[in-house]
């Protein structure tokens, strides 16, 4: 997995898009909508993009203090040996949960609305399969494979959206921030966690061919998520209206059910829906890669297959034996992630970025 | 040991290396002064071969000098040998210069210099050399007291004369095609690229058949890098024989179990060429019209000649349409299984309604059909391509037609079945290049199982899985998906559409970064310029 792979700025800025909205555009319509109702739109974007900005900056300065070198290897540098693997390997925990969490997310969102009778360890296993072959193929050709789907996965849903419009009514959005801030703020703090996601550019740092652009093109990533939120939620409400929104699990499938456009264009979400798994099937195969190669850095396996192989079923059997019905991935969605995540995501690199200051600061002043 | 029982099982490892004396002649062997001597060698390497011939006779001088001529009939132009070289020796002795004295020694010197007409000549004192040559139809001349044979060309056996491509057509355009003969082939390229600067070198690959293979490559423009990966992957070739361009594409591929072809071959010169000023390299094989160019992406498949000789606006729209064809051949049976079985709300009511009406009594379920009339048709396919070309394409329409027909009037299988085996059938038809349309077939049918199991999901997890394979794929160290993956974009306008020649200013990155440019700038259309009256 060591590979001396390079890749360039606009590579990963695409990789972060796909990265960060496949799992987000699905779900953040229905949690915002909940407690912002008609604002969602503001809850999903502005103080989200504050969080990813942050996030963005921290990770990217701790990432140029140490330019070759990933936060697995880094964490021990900062904090010393114990405490840093013991990091380390926090955050292949971390990693991990967000995969399974992921995968889960996948599999009840097939299982409810396309494949209602296909038992679930079947679709774990097609697409683990699939995430193993493209993480056992390198950062390379993960990298390119986004390239090539980037324009489809986009234009797949914009067609939803577009079509979508057709049932668009601006008046479904309106009143605007009737109860004030502090529902948007509430609203807010889910796809928080979620645009912090971008913090895998920790790990990403080093393979990237020139490093001052990766904070150009981070930004410019996350203002292209933020703009995606923002019509995708807008468009989810003024069609379905904020109670409808609230009330589906996945809020934008069901829009894309209701366009019908004279009498050939109809029920087009299964067809829609095929268009989103390609952005899922790059999240789970990067955060594969990423848990191979964390693993490898940190315990230093050298047989790559046996440990994808290992890790593939071991969270084969978390996703489908641990973790309950889709009411309580709902629940750990909306009430233990977000937290967990933001600590990761944010918390733990300022920690490190400050610690590191410090002792440049003592060093400094030693001499 | 479990994997070397496998091997053997299944023949793979034979030993360690080619053992048998034919195939690994000892080293040098030099030809001897006596003629008698190399004559009863000759003669007993060549015993019971009947073409070849050894033509005795004697040079005109004092004292006379005897030779010996040996040569395999068929394989030269008799009536010129006849006039060049033993005429020439044997008829224009005595109108050498009468300070010209030819003795042993200098018998080879005089021969080559003076005498013989033949337009090339070669000398060589290994023994094994001038059966080399001969055996490749030079005309070896031995010479009592001589050290060292004089070998002359003179002509070449019969071949095929140069016709139109068989397997690539075109409208508009030239018709030349290579042929058997490589020097026939090396003549209709150096005619296009008619500079200094390509170069061509010979290599002999096979123990056995010895086929000489030609390289070409436009030195400047080509990487050294990729010349010299090439020349070494040629020359670990270590075969008994070479049938034709096809076993020396499987021995220098980068990935020997790749789907999809990475090494190009093609019957039309233009496209060499073509090929060759854009910084890739031409093999020639001998003895097959298929000429190898190295390295390939992707995006060749889609490509043709003709794209190049209609007009720009017109050939991206059938650039277009090819790639419409390719995704339909892939995937129009597995959409339709994923539809018809997991997604029927998408189709419009009308039509459901005659779908239901026509499927309602048929035994066998989507798949099963499709997935059935597919091998008839791969059946169908194969053999319509073993019979000769007229009646081949007739049992092909009318099997496919009349086994259609009767299968669906029986009930067996519904109408949507043939109808989508058809289309795919006619689709694949339209992608240019033969190998492409091979691992398309192939792969169509795990596509079709994928839907039958996941629906559309399958579907898509299949093209990704593909996609991931094509990712990682590289043909001589050019990613197999550039232009698109990664992204150059200065190249995408000879992929989808097919930018005016005036636009066409850059060499494609990954072969031609050497010498990037290869046209001027400015000679797009331009409007008359107002000048002041």
């Amino acid at each position: 997995m060591e590979q001396k792979v390079k890749i360039s700025g606009t590579q990963v800025a695409m990789l972060l898009f796909i990265f960060v909205t496949s799992t987000l555009v699905i779900y953040v319509p229905a949690i915002t909508a909940k407690d912002a109702k008609e604002s969602a739109w503001l809850a999903g974007s502005v103080l989200p993009f504050a969080f990813g900005y942050l996030t963005l900056r921290v990770v990217f300065k701790l990432g140029s203090y140490f330019p070759q070198l990933t936060i697995f290897q880094y964490c021990h540098l900062i904090i010393g040996q114990f405490l840093g693997k013991g990091l380390a390997i926090s955050y292949i925990i971390f990693l991990l949960v967000m995969h399974v969490l992921v995968l889960r997310e996948f599999s009840d969102f097939l299982n409810m609305t396309t494949l209602p009778l296909t038992p679930r360890i079947w679709i774990l296993t097609s697409i683990l399969v699939l995430a193993t072959y493209g993480a056992y193929q390198g950062l390379e050709v993960i990298v390119r494979a986004v390239q090539f789907i980037f324009g489809i996965y986009v234009g797949g849903f914009a067609t939803a959206i577009l079509l979508g419009l057709s049932n668009f009514e601006i008046g479904r959005l309106l009143p605007f921030m009737e109860e004030g801030f502090m529902p948007i703020i509430r609203g807010s703090i889910v796809p928080s966690s979620w645009y912090g996601e971008i913090c895998i550019l920790a790990i990403l740092f080093p393979f990237v061919n020139k490093h001052k652009e990766i904070k150009r093109k981070g930004v410019m990533a996350l203002v292209a998520i933020t703009l995606f939120v923002i019509i995708d939620v807008a468009v989810t409400i003024g069609v379905l209206g904020s109670n409808l929104t609230s009330s589906f699990a996945v809020p934008l499938w069901s829009m894309a059910r209701s366009i019908e456009l004279g009498e050939v264009i109809q029920r087009l979400e299964s067809f829609l829906l095929v268009f989103w798994i390609t952005g899922v099937v790059i999240k789970t195969t990067l955060l594969t890669y990423l848990i191979g190669l964390g693993l490898s850095q940190v315990f230093g396996f050298k047989n790559i297959k046996v440990v994808l192989g290992s890790m593939a079923v071991f969270e084969l059997f978390i996703t489908n034996v641990l973790l309950g019905n889709a009411s309580q991935m709902h629940v750990i969605l909306t009430h233990f992630w977000p937290p967990f995540g933001m600590v990761f995501e944010l918390v733990i690199p300022a920690f490190l970025l400050g610690i590191f200051k410090l002792r440049k600061k003592r060093r400094t002043n030693h001499y | 040991m479990l994997k070397s029982l496998f091997k053997r099982v299944l023949g793979f490892s034979a030993g360690k290396g080619l053992k048998n004396s034919d195939q690994r002649p000892p080293n040098k062997h030099p030809l001897s002064d006596s003629l008698e001597q190399n004559l009863t060698e000759l003669q007993k390497n060549f015993d019971l071969c009947a073409d070849v011939v050894i033509r005795k006779f004697t040079i005109n001088c004092e004292p006379p000098i005897n030779a010996a001529a040996v040569f395999i009939d068929t394989m030269i132009d008799e009536k010129m040998g006849s006039k060049s070289i033993l005429g020439a020796i044997m008829q224009e002795t005595p109108s050498l210069p009468s300070n010209v004295q030819i003795t042993k020694l200098n018998a080879l010197q005089i021969l080559k210099s003076r005498l013989v007409t033949a337009m090339s000549t070669r000398d060589t004192s290994d023994f094994f050399e001038l059966e080399n040559y001969v055996l490749n139809g030079g005309v070896g001349i031995v010479i009592d007291g001589s050290p060292a044979a004089l070998i002359c060309f003179v002509g070449g056996p019969q071949g095929r004369a140069i016709d139109e491509p068989i397997t690539e057509p075109v409208v508009r355009g030239p018709r030349d095609g290579f042929v058997e003969d490589y020097r026939t082939n090396l003549s209709l390229v150096r005619r296009r690229i008619k500079s200094s600067r390509l170069k061509v070198e010979l290599l002999q690959i096979g123990e056995i058949s010895k086929t000489t293979i030609a390289l070409c490559y436009v030195k400047g423009i080509v990487h050294d890098k990729l010349i010299e990966e090439v020349k070494t992957r040629l020359n670990r070739i270590k075969a008994d024989v070479v049938m034709g361009s096809g076993t020396i594409e499987e021995m220098i591929m980068d990935e020997p179990f790749s789907l999809f072809p990475l090494i190009e071959y093609t019957e039309r010169p233009d496209k060499v060429s073509g090929s060759l000023a854009e910084g890739r390299v031409a093999i020639i094989v001998d003895n097959t019209p298929m000429t190898l160019i190295v390295p390939t992406t992707f995006v060749s498949l889609l490509q043709a000649s003709e794209d190049y000789y209609n007009h720009f606006i017109f050939a991206s729209f059938v650039r277009s349409i090819r790639f419409a064809a390719l995704n339909i051949a892939l995937l129009l049976p597995a959409i339709t299984v994923a539809i018809m079985a997991f997604h029927q709300e998408i189709i419009p009511d009308k039509l459901l309604g005659i779908i239901i009406s026509t499927r309602k009594d048929l035994p066998l379920p989507i798949y099963a059909e499709i997935l059935i009339m597919e091998m008839i048709f791969e059946i169908l396919r194969e053999a319509g391509a073993r019979l000769p070309r007229t009646i081949g394409q007739s049992v092909s329409i009318v099997g496919g037609l009349v086994i259609g027909q009767a299968t669906v009037e029986a009930g067996f299988v519904g109408y949507v079945p043939v109808i989508v085996v058809a289309l795919t059938a006619v689709a694949s038809f339209a992608i240019p290049n033969y190998g492409a349309g091979t691992s398309i077939r192939i792969l169509r049918f795990g596509l079709i199982i994928l839907a039958a199991l996941l629906g559309g999901v399958g579907v898509m997890l299949g093209l990704m899985f593909i996609l991931f394979y094509l990712c990682g794929l590289r043909s001589f160290g050019v990613p197999y998906l550039s232009p698109i993956a990664p992204l150059s974009p200065g190249d995408l306008k000879d992929t989808f559409i097919r930018a005016p020649w005036w636009a066409m200013l850059t060499r494609p990155r990954f072969t031609g970064e050497k010498e990037p440019v290869r046209m001027d700038t400015n000679q797009g259309p331009t409007k008359p310029s107002n000048e002041k009256e």
